[in-house]
C-alpha cells in the first residue's frame, strides 16, 4: 500500500511535505504528499531522464493544463503540476480508498446493479475527460480507486510513458494488455473510443471477477482483443449487451462515454447505499481509515478545495418523504445526488451529514433508536426551512451496544469527510469505544445519554457529553431526602452491576455527605448473588432513606427484600436503574421508589410540542432520550449554521469550537460546556406509581 | 455554592493521573444483568493454596525484592512485617495492625527505598500479598476496603504521618482497560508528615483469584502523581505475572501471564475462564 520514504527521497516537492511512497513505477516515484493547505495529494514525479526527452515538457505541460479542464466528481482533480521543474511534477488529490482490482479479488465479482451503477459513474467520467480534450488511454480496474462515497478514476493521460507498458513499440502505444483497445494494441490513432472498449473491459472484470479476453502472454493477449469474441460468460444480462457493445472492434460501433451513462439507466434507490456489496464497503472503510492513519497524515479540514466549481449554491436534494436518510456506511447521498444531474456536466454538489452512532438493534436499543428517531426528526424540520442556508443528511450506524462494533462504525462514520460531527453512542462502552476514531478526524462526538466520568485512557477531546455525569444526579436526590427530614442513609454501591455503579455511588456518597445526610455505605462486590447480602447490616443501623445504585434487575431484587423487611423509609433508585425490568420484576414493591434522571418525560408539558410533531412523523410517541438528542441535534444545526460561511463546508475544528463555546437553549435544558462536560444538573423526578416511573416535575437542584 | 461543590467532585472518578473509571454498562435503558463471573486468571486448581503453608511459600514466590522496582531500589528497615498481623483501616480512618481475620491464609508487606536523585527526594514503597481462602473473599475483603476508602478521605498512618483528598476508583476485570486482573482498585492523592510539604501518593492493588498484591508509593518531592503511580504500578504488575505463573494452568501462565497489563494497552482479551471452583457465593459480607 504505502511504503516509507527512503533517505534518498526529497522530503517536500513543489509545496507538499513528502509522507510516504505509494508506489514506482518506469518514469519515476509516487509520493503522497500534504500541502501546505493540509489537503492529501498524490504526486507524481518524473525522473529527470524523461523529463530531457526532447518533446516531453511540452506535452506535459498541456496535457496538465487539460486535465485541469477536466470537471468531474469522479475523476481525481489535478491540485498541482510544474511541467518545468527539473523533476516535473503532478499533484492530484488522494484517495485513500482501494483499487476496483483489489475489491474484486477480494470480494469477488460484483452484483448486476452495482457493475450498471460503476459503469455509470465511470462513464460520466470519461465523459468529462473526452470533453476537455483528452483521451485517458489507461483504463483498468487498478485505475479505479473506490473512496466510501463512490468510484474515482485516476491516473489518466498524462505523459505515460512506453516503458509503463509491456509493449516495446515506441509510438505512444500506452495502456494495459488486457484492456487496450484494438486498435491501441495495432499502434494505430487512438481516441476517446478506446477509452469506451477499456471501460468494457473494466466492466466485465467487474461483472465476472475475469478480463473479458483473459490473462497470460501478451502477444496472445493481443491478438485475442484483435481477432476474438470477448468471454462474457457468467456476466448478468443488464450488463452483458451493455459491455458486448463497448467491446465493438472497430471504434465507430462502439458507444460514447455519454451515450453510455445515458443508456445506463437506474433508478435511485431511497436511500441505500447498496450498490457496492457490504463485504467491499468494509474494505473501501478499512482501507480508507488505514490509509488516512498514517503519521502527521490526519485527515484534512473538512473544507478543503473540491472539484465541482462553486458557480452559484447548489440545491441539494432530499431523498425521500422524510428527507435525509442514510443507512450504513455513509456517502450514498453525494452519489445519488450525482447521478441525478441530468445536466451532464456531472458536477454534483456534496451533501454534508449529520451522524448518529446508537445500539439500535441490541440491549439499549430502545434509547438508541429514539435518539436516532430524536435526531432525524430535527434534522427534517430543517431541512424543510423555506430559507435554510444548506440541507443536512443523516448517516446512521448500529453498533449494537458492541464495543468493537462501535470502534468499527465510528471509523466508517468518521472517514466521510461530508461528516461534520455526531450523536453518539449509546452506551458508555461504546461511547468509550468510539472516541479514538472520531478524536483521530476531530469529529466532533456528542454523546446524550453516556454519563462516565472517564473512559478509561481515552482521550475526550472531541467529546461534548450533553447528559451530566452520574454522580452529579445525586444532588436533586440529596436535596430531596434533606427537605424529607431524613438524617441517615443506607447506601448500597452494586458493582457487580457495572463500572458505573462505583463512580455513581461514590460521588453519591460524596454528595449526599456535602448536605450533612449521614450516610452508611455498603459495596457489594460480583461474587454476591444480590445486593440483599448487606440488607442485613445495613438496616441495622436503622436508616430514615436506603439509596441504592446498580442496575434494573438487581434493584428489583433488593425491592423485593427490603418490603419484606417492612423498611418504609424513602428509597432512592440511582437513574441507571431505573429501567422497565424494574418495575416488572419489583411488581408492588417497586411502589414509591424515587428517582432522579437526566432525561425528562416525554409526555411532560415542556416538551409537548415536540412530543406532538414526533407523533405525526412515526405514528407513536417519543421515548426517553429522544427529547435530548432532539436538542442535541437542534444545538449542533444552530452551530453548522454560524460555521457556514460562503456555503463552504465547515471545518469540524470550527464546530467545535462553535459548540464548546456557545449555550444553547434547548428544550429539555441549557447546553453549556466546560472541558466537554455539560455545566449544570438539571434533573427530573419520578416516582414509581403503579408499575409505572411517574413523572414528579423539575427536580429542585438547590439552583 | 453546593452545585459547584458536586460538579467538582463528578469529574473526579480515577485514581489520580490518569483517570481509570472506563465504560461501563448500559446507563438509561439498563438490561439489568449482571457481568457474567469473569476471571482474568485460568486458574488450575491443583495449584491454588489451601492452607497457611501453601500460602506462604506462594508469597516467597511473588513478592517484591528491591530489584523490581528499579537498580536503586533498596530494601528499607524494617524491611519485613509481622506474618501474624495485617494492617486495617479504622473507622476512625487510623491505621492500625490487627491480628490476621479467619479469611486470610497468609500475608506478607516488604518495604523499600528509591533513594533521592536528580531533583527527587526518597520514595517510599510497600508491596503487600495477601492470600485468602477463596476468590470470594478476597472479593468481598476489597468490597470493605472500597467502603473504607469512602469513609476516609483522609487516613492517618502513625508516627503524624497522613494522606490526604484522597480520590479512589475500582475496575473489575473487562471493564475498561482491565485486561490482566480480575479487580483493580487505586487511591491516589498526597501524603504528608508533621509539618512536611504534601507530596504524591498512589497505591493500586490486584487481584488474581484469592491473591491480591498491592504497592504503595510515598514519593518524594520532585515526583509527580503519575510517575508515584507508574511506579507502583508496574512493580505490581510484574507481582500478578508471577501469581498468574503459581496459579496458572500450565504453559498459559494463567491470562494475566500474556497480557501487557496497564498503561492504556489492551494486551490480549481474555476469554474470561469462569472461576475455576476458586470463586464461591457469600451471603453476607464481612460484618465489619
Amino acid at each position: 500500500m504505502t511504503e516509507q520514504l527512503t533517505p534518498a527521497d526529497p522530503a517536500r516537492i513543489g509545496g507538499h511535505r513528502l509522507l510516504a511512497r505509494l508506489g514506482t513505477g518506469g518514469m519515476g516515484v509516487v509520493y503522497l504528499g500534504r500541502a501546505d493547505t493540509g489537503e492529501l495529494a498524490a504526486v507524481k514525479v518524473i525522473r529527470p531522464e524523461y523529463a530531457a526527452e526532447p518533446d516531453f515538457r511540452a506535452r506535459f505541460r498541456r496535457e496538465a493544463a487539460a486535465a485541469r479542464r477536466v470537471r468531474s466528481p469522479w475523476v481525481v482533480p489535478v491540485t498541482g503540476a510544474d511541467p518545468e521543474a527539473e523533476a516535473p511534477w503532478l499533484a492530484t488529490a488522494f484517495v485513500p480508498g482501494p483499487a476496483l482490482a483489489e475489491a474484486v479479488a477480494r470480494c469477488g465479482p460484483l452484483p448486476e446493479r452495482g457493475t450498471r451503477i460503476l459503469g455509470k459513474i465511470l462513464a460520466r467520467a470519461l465523459a468529462a475527460v473526452h470533453a476537455a480534450g483528452l483521451v485517458h488511454r489507461d483504463v483498468k480496474p487498478g485505475n479505479v480507486l473506490l473512496a466510501v462515497d463512490g468510484p474515482r478514476l485516476i491516473d489518466f493521460g498524462i505523459a505515460r510513458s512506453p516503458e509503463e507498458t509491456a509493449l516495446t513499440s515506441p509510438d505512444a502505444v500506452v495502456g494495459t494488455p488486457g484492456f487496450l483497445a484494438p486498435e491501441q494494441a495495432q499502434g494505430r490513432e487512438t481516441g476517446p473510443a478506446a477509452d469506451v472498449f477499456a471501460l468494457g473491459c473494466v466492466l466485465a472484470y467487474a461483472a465476472t471477477g475475469r478480463p473479458p479476453f483473459g490473462t497470460g502472454a501478451v502477444d496472445a493477449l493481443l491478438y485475442r482483443t484483435v481477432h476474438d469474441e470477448p468471454d462474457l460468460s457468467g456476466a448478468p444480462d443488464g450488463v452483458r449487451d451493455v459491455v458486448a457493445r463497448c467491446l465493438a472492434k472497430d471504434p465507430a460501433d462502439r458507444p460514447t462515454a455519454t451515450g453510455l451513462d445515458a443508456v445506463l439507466v437506474e433508478d435511485a434507490p431511497e436511500g441505500t447505499a447498496e450498490w457496492l456489496p457490504d463485504d467491499v464497503v468494509r474494505l473501501i472503510a478499512d482501507r480508507s481509515a488505514a490509509m488516512l492513519a498514517l503519521p502527521d497524515a490526519e485527515a484534512t479540514v473538512a473544507g478543503a478545495a473540491e472539484a465541482a466549481p462553486a458557480a452559484g449554491r447548489r440545491r441539494f436534494l432530499a431523498l425521500g418523504a422524510g428527507g435525509a436518510a442514510l443507512v450504513a456506511a455513509g456517502g450514498g447521498a453525494a452519489l445519488w445526488a450525482g447521478l441525478r444531474d441530468e445536466g451532464g456536466s456531472g458536477s454534483a454538489a456534496r451533501r454534508w451529514t449529520l451522524g448518529v452512532q446508537a445500539d439500535l438493534s441490541g440491549p439499549q436499543r430502545a434509547a438508541g433508536r429514539a435518539q436516532e428517531r430524536g435526531v432525524r426528526l430535527a434534522v427534517e424540520q430543517f431541512n424543510a426551512r423555506e430559507r435554510r442556508p444548506f440541507e443536512l443528511a443523516v448517516a446512521v450506524a448500529d453498533d449494537r451496544g458492541d464495543p468493537a462494533e462501535a470502534e468499527r462504525a465510528a471509523r466508517r462514520l468518521a472517514a466521510d469527510r461530508d461528516l461534520l460531527a455526531v450523536v453518539g453512542s449509546t452506551g458508555d462502552k461504546t461511547t468509550g469505544a468510539a472516541l479514538g476514531a472520531y478524536d483521530a478526524r476531530r469529529v466532533p462526538q456528542l454523546t446524550v445519554s453516556s454519563a462516565q466520568g472517564a473512559y478509561g485512557t481515552a482521550s475526550r477531546r472531541s467529546l461534548l457529553q450533553t447528559v451530566p455525569t452520574y454522580g452529579t444526579t445525586s444532588l436533586p436526590a440529596a436535596l430531596f431526602l434533606q427537605a424529607e427530614g431524613v438524617r441517615r442513609v443506607g447506601m448500597v454501591i452494586d458493582r457487580a452491576a457495572g463500572e458505573f455503579a462505583w463512580e455513581e455511588g461514590h460521588l453519591a456518597y460524596k454528595t449526599l455527605g456535602l448536605v450533612e445526610l449521614e450516610v452508611h455505605p455498603r459495596v457489594v462486590p460480583r461474587s454476591a448473588d444480590s445486593p440483599a447480602a448487606v440488607l442485613a447490616d445495613v438496616l441495622d443501623r436503622r436508616p430514615d432513606a436506603v439509596y441504592y445504585a446498580g442496575s434494573p434487575r438487581r434493584a428489583a431484587d433488593l425491592a423485593h427484600k427490603l418490603l419484606a423487611r417492612d423498611f418504609t423509609g424513602v428509597r432512592i433508585l440511582g437513574y441507571p436503574a431505573a429501567g422497565p425490568e424494574f418495575t416488572a420484576r419489583a411488581g408492588p414493591a417497586a411502589e414509591g421508589w424515587e428517582v432522579f434522571a437526566p432525561y425528562i418525560d416525554p409526555e411532560a408539558e415542556r416538551v409537548a410540542g415536540f412530543a406532538a410533531a414526533f407523533r405525526k412523523r412515526y405514528g407513536h410517541a417519543p421515548g426517553r432520550w429522544a427529547a435530548e438528542a432532539y436538542d442535541v441535534a437542534g444545538m449542533v444545526l444552530d452551530r453548522l449554521t454560524e460555521a457556514v460561511l460562503g456555503g463552504r463546508r465547515p471545518e469540524r475544528g470550527r464546530l467545535f469550537e462553535l459548540l464548546t463555546g456557545s449555550t444553547y437553549r434547548g428544550m429539555v435544558r441549557e447546553y453549556a460546556f466546560q472541558d466537554g462536560y455539560l455545566q449544570g444538573v438539571e434533573a427530573f423526578h419520578y416516582r414509581v406509581r403503579h408499575g409505572r416511573f411517574a413523572y414528579a416535575g423539575p427536580a429542585d437542584v438547590g439552583a | 455554592m453546593l452545585l459547584a461543590a458536586v460538579l467538582a467532585t463528578a469529574g473526579c472518578t480515577g485514581g489520580g493521573g490518569g483517570p481509570e473509571g472506563g465504560p461501563p454498562r448500559a446507563p438509561g435503558a439498563q438490561s439489568g444483568q449482571s457481568p457474567a463471573p469473569t476471571s482474568a486468571l485460568d486458574a488450575d486448581p491443583a495449584k491454588a493454596p489451601r492452607d497457611p503453608a501453601a500460602a506462604r511459600t506462594l508469597i516467597d514466590d511473588v513478592i517484591a525484592d528491591p530489584g523490581l522496582f528499579g537498580p536503586e531500589a533498596v530494601a528499607a528497615t524494617p524491611y519485613e512485617s509481622d506474618p501474624g498481623l495485617f494492617s486495617v483501616l479504622g473507622d476512625d480512618c487510623v491505621w492500625r495492625q490487627e491480628p490476621l481475620p479467619g479469611d486470610v491464609l497468609a500475608t506478607l508487606s516488604r518495604h523499600f527505598e528509591v533513594p533521592p536523585a536528580a531533583g527527587k527526594g526518597t520514595a517510599r514503597l510497600v508491596a503487600v500479598v495477601t492470600v485468602h481462602r477463596t476468590a470470594a473473599q478476597a472479593d468481598w475483603e476489597n468490597a470493605g476496603m472500597l467502603e473504607e476508602m469512602l469513609r476516609c478521605p483522609e487516613q492517618q498512618l502513625g508516627g503524624g504521618e497522613r494522606l490526604t483528598d484522597l480520590i479512589s476508583s475500582a475496575s473489575y476485570y473487562g471493564d475498561s482497560e482491565n485486561r490482566y486482573a480480575d479487580d483493580v482498585l487505586r487511591e491516589s492523592g498526597d501524603h504528608r508528615g508533621a509539618g512536611t510539604a504534601p507530596a504524591p501518593y498512589a497505591w493500586m492493588q490486584m487481584r488474581l483469584g484469592q491473591v491480591t498484591v498491592s504497592v504503595s508509593v510515598r514519593a518524594g518531592r520532585g515526583y509527580d502523581a503519575a510517575e508515584a503511580q507508574d511506579l507502583g504500578r508496574d512493580a505490581g504488575v510484574r507481582m500478578l505475572r508471577r501469581v498468574a505463573d503459581a496459579l496458572g494452568r500450565d504453559g498459559t501462565g494463567g491470562k494475566s501471564g500474556q497480557d501487557a497489563g496497564p498503561s492504556g494497552d489492551e494486551g490480549a482479551p481474555g476469554n474470561g475462564a469462569a472461576g475455576n471452583g476458586t470463586e464461591e457465593n457469600s451471603t453476607e459480607g464481612n460484618g465489619r
